[in-house]
């Protein structure tokens, strides 16, 4: 079935005003023919995030506006529209309002009003203007009961959007199995391909008992890709064999070091030691190009201080570096953001053959110290898919199995949320947490790549009270939308 | 869209706002050659959001980071509250350089002049100072003569004296001279150091030592136990009786040389001085600065700071000073705040990237003001007589330019050493001219080739000029290769603007086009 006639309309909890009914019977608004198209969005120019990658948008519609039956009607029904762009900036600035949204669907369009309407929320007037303009021929009102060409003229969010994501036979939602943190997750959606950045929300089920009263702090890696083109974060253990001069493989299990040893740098001077290029670390998925670069490090000494950095190299011997990064105090292990580096080409040369190694430094031998190095992450930063996301510890709401969500909808939130939720099978937000980069997350594709890194107390990895390192599962829902009409 | 701009409660608290997430504008984020310079946002808000940033007690914290790079980050300085067209808030932070100017300095680290040193009076010692028997001066020397006629009483004494600054974070360790004594037997030349030394007032002493009786030469280090804020050095009858000065004046005497006191065991380098600021402004401040000094001169070899005496000065004018005198080997340094609020000394460019660029237009300057290819170092005789090291000359520079620029080099110090070193520095830096340049270049690269986010770009960092063509001479080596001084980058275009070391003197900016 298609949409038989344009339907076009605007509202919100409170009232809903019909522009285009979608059907032969008019209401007491008509759109004014050949006076509104649909605007179009297009690329935001910056890279500030926070709010997708596309620009909001200028609506600009032409209205006829009539009373039922008498000019007080009229009047009314202008009052309803008044009202109802009043209540779309008031939701900007209350914070307990719901928005006022945009529902189009157009003749012709499988997009049906019966199916569900494209969506986009309003945003109230066009800073420095009105949002309602009255013809000069509005003093003929009283008589004629009618006001030809009335514009309405407001922003809204510049892509059209569903709210039905959450319905699986859509094949928006995907889920991975669940593995032992950290886990590089992949969820597929079955309903195939977007190409065009495409809102997200996601659920890490943390599968930690009841006791735990809050979700750790962490770091949160996303990438999106297709069957044929998947770039996941690669999570390596730096533990390579033959590690070189200064270094040495140590059993760490009673941590739950992943894979079971870490990598240990024991400094016999004060200088630079480079490591041999560790040949655990192969990175089979990074395509080349930006690349974030995360290690789970450990000082064991309270009283010295170690910098490190990594060098990651391509085929061609070409060799980039992070830049020296001095590890933070505390003697447990943590996770430490190394930067952004660019490969030139991919780095991968096959099986066995590392291509990173880490060049560590102490300021004194004195005391015996030495670092250890359990793994490396590195996420692959080809588009605003991309995300490494640094969150503070969430409350969890007591209950077991709890999740870590990051929800961008924008057809239904002023912004997008991480926190906590008692819950694995839906995905909002209860608790609030605090964030430390964009979490406006997008997927392109029919895939997204999720892994979450953290470590507690002495524990490499997220660890449950009882020293068990807890798995991590993935649910993850797109809201497919369109930059124009559909 | 992976840039964010968050403002959070503090340097360690929660998000208090998403300013990304809420439309900000205008967001451009500087660096110059201490690390994060400032950054200005405009963020729509609503007014409670708003109120509470600038109704702060602890300042806001922003960061801007992509993907956990972090841009930019510091303190909210100065939030200016709009309410015109939209509420929202002008966000104007600065970096955590700018914590050394919370709180006034005054340290003495160092003193080895003599014109400050002046008598002690017999108000000031309860009647043990005797100075009408006693003639002094500080001519370069701190000289202490009996004179004749008088009637010396039995431990009674002539001495000159130096006081620290009031209120100095840090108290007298050590003085230490050289010394000639032509003195009558059981006539001592001594030490004595104070706890309170108020102005023609009792002075409260904690302790004395003998440094020799009677004639001869040597040199001393003393400690000085207690909490000292004065020391004095005297000579004093211990002979048990009074003592008639049948001899001439000048016949006996004690002249002490290269005096110097200081609140630690020598060398005192810029890393001392500075890790005992980031000690102060941690204490006080401990959210504003990390109290790690493991980056503060780390490997480095560094000279001896002979004169480092500070009354209420800022501490970032301090630390500009001291970083220019360089390390022991004549090396450049560079002192600067980037990531997690810790300082940072080191020597110049030790951390810095390598960045390549094509040039899309150029403007040159040659600047001839700016060379000097001939120095010389002033510095002074202890009681303040101005001195003058030997010239030093590069002749490279000099046969190639045809001509001889030379530059006094200010030393502020009584040491001809350092004098000397400061002299050969300058030379190092100016010896060749100094391209005043302005860059256009499209996109910023990796050495390798790779194209780069062009907000990696910063101060410090050095950027080769590719298209520049190489073997003409040094000038234009100097262009191919250009170190930043300040970095300008616009979030909201992703370009950023840069300055090399000696920019143009309009300062117009070049752009780097996203990269």
């Amino acid at each position: 079935m298609t949409q038989p006639l344009p339907y076009l309309a605007i509202g919100d909890d409170i009232d809903t005003i019909v522009l285009s009914s979608g059907t032969t019977t008019p209401s007491d608004f008509t759109l004014n023919r050949r006076f509104w198209a649909p605007a179009v969005t297009a690329r935001r120019p910056s890279r500030l995030g926070g709010q997708g990658s596309y620009e909001d948008v200028i609506e600009e519609i032409d209205l006829n506006v009539r009373g039922a039956s008498t000019p007080a009607q009229l009047y009314a029904n202008i009052e309803r529209l008044n009202q109802l762009l009043d209540r779309a900036q008031q939701w900007l600035t209350h914070p307990f309002s719901n928005p006022v949204t945009m529902f189009y669907a157009p003749q012709g369009s499988t997009v049906t009003f019966v199916s569900g309407p494209l969506r986009a929320i309003v945003l109230g007037r066009v800073p420095g203007d009105s949002p309602i303009a009255l013809p000069p021929t509005f003093t003929e009102a009283g008589m004629t009961n009618i006001v030809a060409k009335l514009r309405l003229r407001f922003v809204r969010r510049g892509r059209f959007g569903f709210r039905q994501v959450d319905t699986a036979s859509l094949g928006n939602i995907g889920t991975s199995s669940a593995a032992a943190n950290p886990t590089v997750h992949t969820a597929t959606f079955s309903a195939g391909n977007t190409r065009t950045y495409t809102p997200a929300k996601i659920n890490i089920n943390v599968q930690q008992p009841n006791t735990m009263a809050t979700i750790g702090a962490g770091v949160i890696v996303t990438t999106s890709g297709t069957s044929s083109a998947n770039y996941p974060p690669d999570i390596e253990e730096a533990e390579g064999s033959s590690p070189g001069t200064g270094y040495s493989v140590v059993a760490d299990g009673a941590n739950n070091a992943r894979g079971g040893n870490v990598l240990r740098f024991t400094p016999t001077t004060t200088a630079q030691f480079t490591s041999n290029w560790l040949t655990t670390v192969t990175m089979p998925n990074n395509p080349g190009g930006p690349t974030a670069v995360l290690l789970a490090v450990r000082n064991n000494s309270a009283s010295r201080t170690f910098w490190l950095r990594v060098e990651i190299r391509d085929p061609a011997d070409n060799i980039v570096a992070t830049p020296m990064i001095q590890v933070p105090a505390g003697t447990s292990p943590q996770i430490l953001r190394m930067g952004i580096v660019t490969l030139l080409n991919a780095p991968s040369r096959g099986g066995g053959i590392g291509v990173a190694r880490v060049v560590c430094q102490a300021d004194s031998t004195s005391g015996s110290p030495t670092l250890d190095i359990d793994y490396i992450c590195t996420v692959p930063l080809f588009d605003s898919t991309c995300r490494v996301i640094q969150h503070d510890a969430m409350a969890s709401g007591s209950v077991a199995n709890p999740s870590l969500c990051v929800v961008y909808e924008e057809v239904l939130f002023r912004y997008p949320r991480i926190g906590g939720h008692p819950f694995a099978s839906s995905i909002a937000v209860t608790y609030p947490a605090s964030y430390f980069d964009t979490i406006d997350i997008e997927t392109y594709g029919d895939r997204i790549n999720v892994a979450w890194l953290a470590t507690r107390a002495n524990y490499w990895r997220y660890s449950n009270l009882a020293g068990t390192v807890v798995n991590t599962q993935l649910l993850a829902t797109r809201a497919v939308s369109y930059l124009g009409p559909q | 869209m992976t840039i964010h701009l968050g403002i959070y409660d503090g340097p360690t608290g929660p998000l208090l706002l998403d300013a990304t997430a809420r439309g900000a504008k205008g967001i451009k984020a500087s660096t110059n050659q201490h690390g994060y310079e400032r950054l200005l946002a405009t963020v729509p808000a609503t007014l409670p959001d708003i109120w509470r940033i600038y109704d702060y007690g602890a300042p806001p914290y922003a960061r801007l980071r992509a993907n956990g790079y972090t841009i930019w980050e510091g303190r909210v300085a100065d939030p200016e509250l709009l309410s015109e067209q939209e509420d929202g808030i002008v966000i104007q932070a600065v970096g955590a350089w700018d914590t050394f100017g919370d709180i006034p300095y005054t340290a003495l680290w160092s003193h080895s002049g003599t014109a400050d040193w002046r008598p002690l009076r017999g108000t000031e010692t309860t009647a043990t100072a005797t100075p009408g028997h006693w003639q002094t001066d500080v001519n370069n020397r701190l000289y202490i003569t009996l004179v004749k006629n008088s009637v010396i009483p039995n431990n009674t004494a002539g001495a000159l004296a130096y006081r620290l600054p009031d209120g100095s974070s840090r108290v007298a360790t050590r003085v230490s001279f050289s010394y000639t004594t032509v003195l009558p037997p059981s006539f001592a030349l001594r030490i004595t150091w104070y706890s309170a030394a108020p102005g023609n007032a009792s002075w409260t002493a904690i302790a004395g030592a003998t440094v020799i009786t009677g004639s001869g030469t040597g040199s001393v280090t003393q400690s000085l136990t207690g909490s000292p804020v004065a020391v004095d050095v005297r000579i004093a009858n211990l002979s048990g009786s009074s003592y008639t000065v049948a001899a001439e004046t000048d016949a006996f005497y004690a002249i002490c040389t290269n005096v110097r006191v200081t609140s630690q065991a020598t060398p005192i380098t810029v890393a001392n001085i500075a890790a005992d600021m980031v000690a102060t402004i941690a204490a006080l401040n401990p959210s504003q600065l990390d109290a790690s000094t493991a980056q503060i001169g780390f490997g480095l070899s560094l000279p001896d700071i002979t004169d480092a005496i500070y009354e209420d000065a800022d501490m970032r004018r301090i630390l500009d000073n001291l970083t220019a005198r360089g390390d022991s080997s004549g090396g450049l340094l560079e002192c600067a705040i980037w990531d997690d609020r810790r300082l940072v000394l080191q020597a110049r460019g030790a951390s810095a990237r390598a960045w390549a660029a094509d040039a899309a237009s150029i403007r040159l300057r040659r600047p001839l003001e700016t060379v000097a290819n001939s120095t010389y170092g002033v510095y002074q005789e202890a009681d303040g007589y101005a001195l003058r090291t030997a010239v030093a000359n590069d002749t490279q520079s000099i046969a190639r330019l045809g001509m001889t620029r030379r530059a006094a080099i200010e030393a502020n110090t009584t040491s001809s050493a350092e004098a000397t070193r400061r002299r050969d520095l300058a030379l190092t830096d100016r010896a060749q001219p100094q391209p005043a340049a302005m860059y256009s270049i499209p996109a910023l690269f990796s050495l390798s080739g790779a194209p780069w986010p062009s907000y990696m770009l910063r101060a410090g960092d050095t950027l080769n000029v590719r298209g520049i063509p190489s073997g003409f001479g040094a000038t234009v080596d100097r262009l191919r290769t250009v170190r930043i001084k300040r970095t300008d980058y616009d979030a909201d275009s992703d370009t950023i603007a840069f300055e090399p070391e000696t920019p143009i003197q309009s300062l117009e900016v070049m752009l780097a086009q996203r990269g």
